[in-house]
């Protein structure tokens, strides 16, 4: 028994020597919230000894997320190469050679970093990419009867997208002459403090045009109130081709652009013009 | 007696191993939904429904991704709107005041009979392709689908999705 309790031990040594995997390192980004589609700057500084024994010079980030365990958008971030693979390794045994696409530039003693954006990194949209997960290795990792040599597993989480509500924003915000536009003016947002205390109906008077050329005359629709808590909203729904006059359209023209404004009955009240931009869709 | 009590424990024992493995005849699973067959009939419009397909992506709060048009312009809702397609692949549409471009009448057909996901309504040299969604309530009673209008827009040189009309259908 007290042999069996020695093997163990020299065992479980043996082990921990065998293995060199670096717990210890500061992990730092830029934006140091980011979000899915910002570009962040990644930066790595090892305190940790497995990284002396390791013996190298260069570092290699491995990366995954929940929906993939590859960089399979890392050709769109170097459009001009035409030999990135959209791999974490490269070759039969990908572990012990490091796609040399990801490898960290060294800005400083122990310290690394690597430039991404992760939405084009993954292609994921940034509905999908939450977070992702990253090691940092040597171009050879070991493995395969050596040492493994790398970081800890480190996750990076995603601050998520905020929809920024524009005072006039349309929905859909891409939009044609040949869809079905909705228009708001939410009063929570105006900054105008007579606005914001206005508890009566809005009129919306808005006129289409072609370039900066007025493509008809103005018109005035009736904007339909919600109540917000005690905030009223205020929206128009319309479809420019069928609901705006167009009689100066000429033929082979089409609307490009909506100038609108909110207003009370008698315009003693009357929001900032606001310009929508009509996108030709198919 | 003690020995024939074994005897029997033993030749049930083997009984019940031998049967129990025994191979299950499958039954026959029987031929596919003919999906094109599914399809004919009049279908109805029950819902539209406008989604911002970037506002989607980007996981933005429901208000900013959708929007229900259905009877967004009382006089000319979108409930009176009826597609019916024929066992002959002709089709005929009725738009009452329904604000939408598709053709009236014309040809249809599946991309795919087995495995459809676009439905397409055509005239003469014009295709209007319509997407679908989940097959699921199709053998249903009232049967249901979603078909989706894709507005795209052009990017550089590509065509991304912009706008998605999902059109909720139902026959009885």
């Amino acid at each position: 028994m007290k042999r069996l309790i020695f093997a163990s031990i020299i065992a479980l040594f043996s082990y921990s020597g065998y293995s060199q995997i670096c717990g210890s390192l500061i992990v730092s980004t830029i934006p140091e919230e980011p979000t899915a589609t910002d570009e962040i700057t990644l930066t790595v500084k090892f305190t940790c000894p497995e990284y002396e024994q390791w013996g190298v010079e260069d570092i290699y980030l491995w990366v995954w997320t929940d929906k993939t365990d590859q960089p399979s958008g890392l050709p769109d971030m170097f459009p001009g190469a035409d030999d990135v693979q959209p791999l974490n390794g490269l070759g039969d045994q990908a572990w012990k050679n490091s796609n040399p696409y990801l490898k960290m530039e060294k800005i400083g003693d122990n310290t690394y970093q690597y430039v991404f954006t992760p939405t084009i990194m993954f292609k994921l949209n940034p509905s999908d990419l939450r977070s992702m997960g990253f090691l940092c290795k040597p171009k050879d990792g070991g493995g395969y009867g050596d040492p493994d040599m790398k970081t800890e597993d480190q996750e990076l989480v995603f601050k998520s997208l905020t929809f920024i509500e524009d005072l006039g924003r349309t929905f859909p915000a891409t939009v044609s002459a040949n869809d079905i536009i909705t228009i708001y003016f939410n009063q929570k947002i105006a900054d105008d403090a007579t606005f914001a205390a206005y508890t009566g109906n809005l009129l919306l008077t808005i006129r289409p045009y072609v370039d900066n050329t007025p493509a008809g005359p103005e018109m005035v629709f009736s904007a339909t109130k919600t109540m917000n808590g005690n905030i009223p909203e205020h929206k128009v729904t319309l479809l420019p081709n069928e609901h705006l006059d167009l009689s100066n359209l000429s033929e082979g023209q089409k609307v490009n652009k909506l100038i609108y404004y909110f207003h009370n009955q008698l315009k003693t009240l009357k929001s900032e013009e606001f310009t929508k931009i009509l996108i030709d869709l198919k | 007696m003690k020995k024939i009590l074994i005897y029997i424990s033993i030749f049930t024992l083997a009984f019940s191993l031998l049967y129990s493995c025994k191979p299950e005849e499958l039954k026959p699973v029987g031929d596919p939904f003919d999906k094109v067959e599914l399809m004919v009939g009049t279908w109805n419009v029950n819902r539209v429904i406008q989604v911002d397909v970037e506002a989607t992506l980007k996981g933005y709060p429901l208000y900013a991704r959708e929007l229900d048009i259905t009877n967004v312009f009382p006089d000319n809702s979108y409930t009176d709107l009826s597609i019916t397609l024929n066992s002959d692949k002709s089709f005929t549409l009725v738009k009452g005041n329904a604000y939408v471009n598709w053709p009236l009448s014309g040809t249809w057909d599946l991309n795919n009979p087995d495995h459809p996901s676009k439905l397409y309504l055509i005239l003469q040299l014009d295709t209007l392709s319509l997407n679908f969604s989940s097959f699921s309530e199709l053998m249903m009673s009232p049967a249901k689908l979603v078909i989706s209008e894709t507005k795209k827009q052009k990017v550089d040189d590509k065509y991304i999705d912009a706008i998605y009309y999902n059109y909720e259908i139902s026959k009885p």
